[in-house]
């Protein structure tokens, strides 16, 4: 889980849930329309700014940058490796992709993945449940119980932050003198962990009735409503500015 | 079991499944290759799978899924976890019901990591448009049969002490 987030710092500039979801959307948008590399330098200065704006800093940066190249880089690269490697074996066809277009593709990929990233990273949890509760509602009369479900995913975020440090002092505790245990087999590891997690679901799912108060107690509001303030203004000021400079 | 309580114990395990893969951190993967995990949290959706009816299972990973998304990687994320996490479930939901006969619950976990891993790759490479990340598929299946046996191995073993104690049966009374 994110250890400090720029909320639980309290440096980031608020703005309104709903206008910054909107906004980022655009963003992503605009960032899948670019087409030239001066285009892309412009987003890169743009996210950057806002970044610092919102109360992140470069390591946020360069942890987004770490998870892309391990989800998206890496394999792109084994694979382009490995089908190399094919190719000098067995003369099979060569890979004939365009490495500047895919290397462009990958930059424009990694901005709309980071500005996703920044905009969970910078807004707290209820005001983004309250406003897809207010988006979502209408699929209630179809059937599809969204507020039920956000009110749950709520429950779990509130139940995390309280069991989260107990868990790594206990249950954690145990699981690694299990794993530092020499004299045990990797098989006498494995059913060490088993017992230590049986024990352990065994004893959360006694918490049922603690769990049924806590989901009539956490209630999503409904009452959500754009708010219009200075830093809204300004936020969307500073999109246009951005697209009025790129096109 | 009543609503209100199989939506409790849906919570429940959901923070287990998120409270487990920090376990992670601690346990040794005998592959050394960049992104690859055991994915602990597939022994809550065994569990799951075992114990609960197959909405609640697939409610269990989506809200899982979109939980960890939000609170540690981002949403960019998601479609990656999602794809993977949904269509391993509903896999090993349909061999575990269909055909249990020939697996045990460690081979429905390599077959679970087996379409996670390639779901996963599968939304990388229609993202790139890049057909050339499929030459990572014997790699990631290589993995996936390790982090499966072991993440099966302890999901048997818990699968079946928690079936001795009973416990979803005495919830369900």
């Amino acid at each position: 889980m994110q250890a400090v987030s720029a909320i639980s710092k309290g440096e980031n500039i608020q703005l309104d849930a709903g206008i910054k979801t909107i906004l980022a959307i655009l963003l992503g948008l605009a960032t899948a329309l670019c087409t030239s590399t001066l285009e892309l330098v412009y987003f890169a200065l743009y996210l950057v700014i806002i970044t610092f704006l919102l109360g992140s800093d470069l390591r946020f940066i360069y942890k987004n940058l770490l998870s892309y190249g391990v989800i998206i880089v890496f394999p792109y690269l084994c694979g382009l490796g490995l089908s190399l490697l094919i190719n000098y074996l067995v003369a099979a066809p060569a890979y004939s992709g365009h490495f500047t277009a895919t290397f462009f593709k990958l930059i424009k990929i990694f901005f709309i993945w980071y500005i996703g990233s920044l905009y969970f990273f910078t807004t707290p949890i209820r005001p983004i449940t309250e406003m897809l509760n207010k988006v979502l509602s209408p699929l209630n009369a179809l059937g599809i119980p969204v507020v039920k479900h956000l009110n749950m995913a709520r429950v779990v975020v509130n139940e995390l932050n309280c069991s989260v440090s107990r868990f790594k002092e206990e249950i954690m505790g145990q699981a690694r003198q299990n794993f530092k245990n020499e004299q045990l087999g990797i098989k006498a590891k494995l059913q060490g962990l088993s017992h230590i997690l049986a024990v352990f679901i065994t004893n959360s799912l006694q918490q049922t009735d603690q769990i049924q108060e806590q989901v009539e107690l956490t209630r999503i509001g409904s009452q959500y409503g754009f708010r219009f303030a200075k830093n809204e203004i300004l936020a969307i000021l500073s999109f246009i500015i951005l697209v009025f400079l790129v096109w | 079991m009543d609503k209100k309580k199989k939506d409790a114990v849906i919570i429940i395990l959901i923070c287990n499944a998120i409270l487990i893969s920090l376990l992670e951190l601690i346990i040794p993967i005998p592959i050394p290759i960049p992104g690859v995990k055991l994915g602990l949290a597939n022994i809550i959706t065994i569990i799951a799978i075992a114990f609960l009816d197959f909405p609640d299972v697939l409610l269990i990973v989506f809200l899982r899924c979109l939980v960890v998304a939000v609170l540690s990687k981002g949403i960019t994320v998601l479609p990656f976890s999602l794809t993977g996490g949904l269509l391993s479930a509903m896999v090993m939901w349909l061999i575990y019901k269909k055909l249990s006969r020939w697996f045990s619950i460690k081979g429905i976990s390599v077959v679970g990591a087996i379409v996670h891993n390639t779901a996963q790759l599968m939304v990388a490479s229609l993202i790139l448009r890049e057909a050339v990340l499929f030459y990572y598929v014997p790699v990631l299946l290589i993995s996936a049969i390790i982090t499966g046996l072991i993440t099966g191995s302890i999901s048997q073993l818990t699968v079946s002490e928690i079936e001795k104690k009973g416990v979803f049966a005495e919830i369900s009374q």
